[in-house]
């Protein structure tokens, strides 16, 4: 038998995996590359693997919500996403339909 | 770093080729970026590497991430019917080539019991391993391109509505699981007999000296061998499609009367030719006793009448078949 700790912490990380598509939308209105977005979302206390971030991007490109170009910096060629217009959109919905969950959630628990 | 390129190589073999090039680029970036945080503006060590490489996990599980999708060869969908027919095909041989074995060991003419067995024990696993070969290279297609096929014929997939949902069967609309399987395993053992040793189906009579009578001639049943086997797959497909639905629709009345109409047309062409019937059957039954000396038989008469009535048998029986299953389905009314 799994002991609650072990039960919370797979729930936590069913909430997380939610909200991941959001932060990282969030961070990307100025270009950023895989690594730099680690960070930055890190600072901001959302901890995220690179070997989940770096396929999700790809994904997300895919899905027309990224555009990305090859930059080099630091002597290094790294890939820099940035929000599509189509991505702002969907990003701005997505932030009206989470504050919309927020209020409900506050509300029965 | 010589680890950090098998990773990469680990990673990027599992992945397309399109993107292959370009996320090869990005892991290496990604990968040098975490070392050099890690070294402290020094020079990275090997222990860096696997430090970064443990962060990163799983080449397979990663590979799988880029990709979107786990791979199947047979996946869960299919991965139950696959054992079951697997099952049911190996039982099927086994069964078969015990039984062409038999009746080798009593009417052939190997006399060596050693050599008998070792030659048993060999078609035995030869066959075992090509049957599995070819179930699982047939789920596999299925696995690869079923749902593409779905689709072009406008089945859809993975979309229902309530309303497509099964009645309840009635009892008597089931077919019980044992049918079908009789009926395969029957199939295929009547298929190995008819490319092993067609020449030992016949009359087996007791003790007398002609203890044996072919009912065909062999040289032209032979002829017929490709179009029989034909026969009989058409058979062992119809076994598999009631195995399938498990009770009597109406697409599978219609399914099982195509069937039934090809296989006796198949069975008319090659029982209109009375001379696969072996000529001298009615001398070695005399031979042997059964027939009466005196007894005046034309023995081009009774080919044909034996013609005609398996002829009559087979149009009786397919008629049956056809109708009784049409019967259940349209008396239940479900599609």
């Amino acid at each position: 038998m799994e002991d609650a700790e072990q039960i919370v912490a797979n729930l936590m990380l069913e909430l997380r995996r939610g909200t991941l598509i959001l932060s990282v939308l969030s961070q990307l209105a100025s270009p950023q590359y895989g690594y730099s977005l680690i960070h930055c979302l890190e600072d901001k206390g959302v901890l995220i693997e690179a070997g989940t971030l770096y396929p999700l991007l790809r994904r997300l490109e895919k899905q027309n919500l990224l555009e990305s170009k090859w930059e080099v910096t630091d002597t290094r060629p790294r890939r820099y996403y940035v929000l599509s217009t189509t991505g702002i959109d969907v990003y701005k919905k997505l932030c009206e339909e989470w504050n919309l969950m927020v209020d409900k959630m506050s509300k029965i628990i | 770093m010589e680890i950090v390129d098998r990773y990469i190589y680990a990673v990027t073999k599992r992945l397309n080729p399109k993107q292959k090039d370009d996320i090869e680029k990005e892991l290496r970036g990604l990968i040098e970026d975490m070392m050099a945080e890690r070294a402290n503006d020094s020079v990275a060590t090997e222990s860096d590497a696997e430090e970064v490489l443990i962060e990163l996990g799983d080449p397979i599980k990663l590979a799988d991430k880029y990709r979107g999708s786990t791979r199947y060869l047979i996946g869960p969908d299919y991965y139950n019917l696959y054992l079951l027919v697997c099952k049911i095909v190996l039982a099927a041989v086994g069964f078969g080539i015990t039984i062409a074995f038999i009746i080798d060991a009593i009417v052939g003419q190997q006399v060596n019991a050693g050599v008998a067995i070792g030659e048993y024990m060999g078609s035995l696993i030869s066959s075992v391993f090509s049957v599995l070969v070819w179930v699982t290279i047939i789920f596999a297609i299925n696995e690869r391109y079923g749902d593409s096929l779905k689709r072009l014929i406008k089945i859809n997939v993975g979309s229902w509505k309530p309303s497509s949902l099964p009645k309840i069967p009635v009892q008597k609309q089931l077919i019980k699981p044992f049918e079908p399987i009789f009926g395969i395993v029957f199939g295929v053992v009547f298929l190995i007999i008819v490319n092993t040793s067609s020449r030992l189906i016949g009359v087996y009579l007791g003790d007398s000296d002609i203890s044996f009578i072919p009912i065909f001639q062999e040289q032209i049943l032979h002829n017929y061998l490709p179009i029989i086997n034909v026969l009989i797959c058409v058979g062992i497909v119809k076994e598999f499609f009631k195995l399938i639905y498990g009770r009597w629709t109406i697409s599978l009345a219609a399914i099982n009367g195509a069937l039934n109409a090809i296989s006796l047309v198949i069975a008319i062409f090659i029982l209109s030719n009375p001379e696969i019937w072996n000529p001298n059957i009615a001398a070695q039954l005399r031979d042997a006793g059964v027939i009466i000396n005196g007894v005046n038989i034309n023995f081009i008469v009774i080919q044909n009448q034996i013609s005609r009535t398996f002829i009559a048998i087979f149009v009786i029986s397919y008629a049956i078949d056809t109708i009784v299953a049409t019967y259940k389905a349209t008396k239940y009314r479900t599609l």
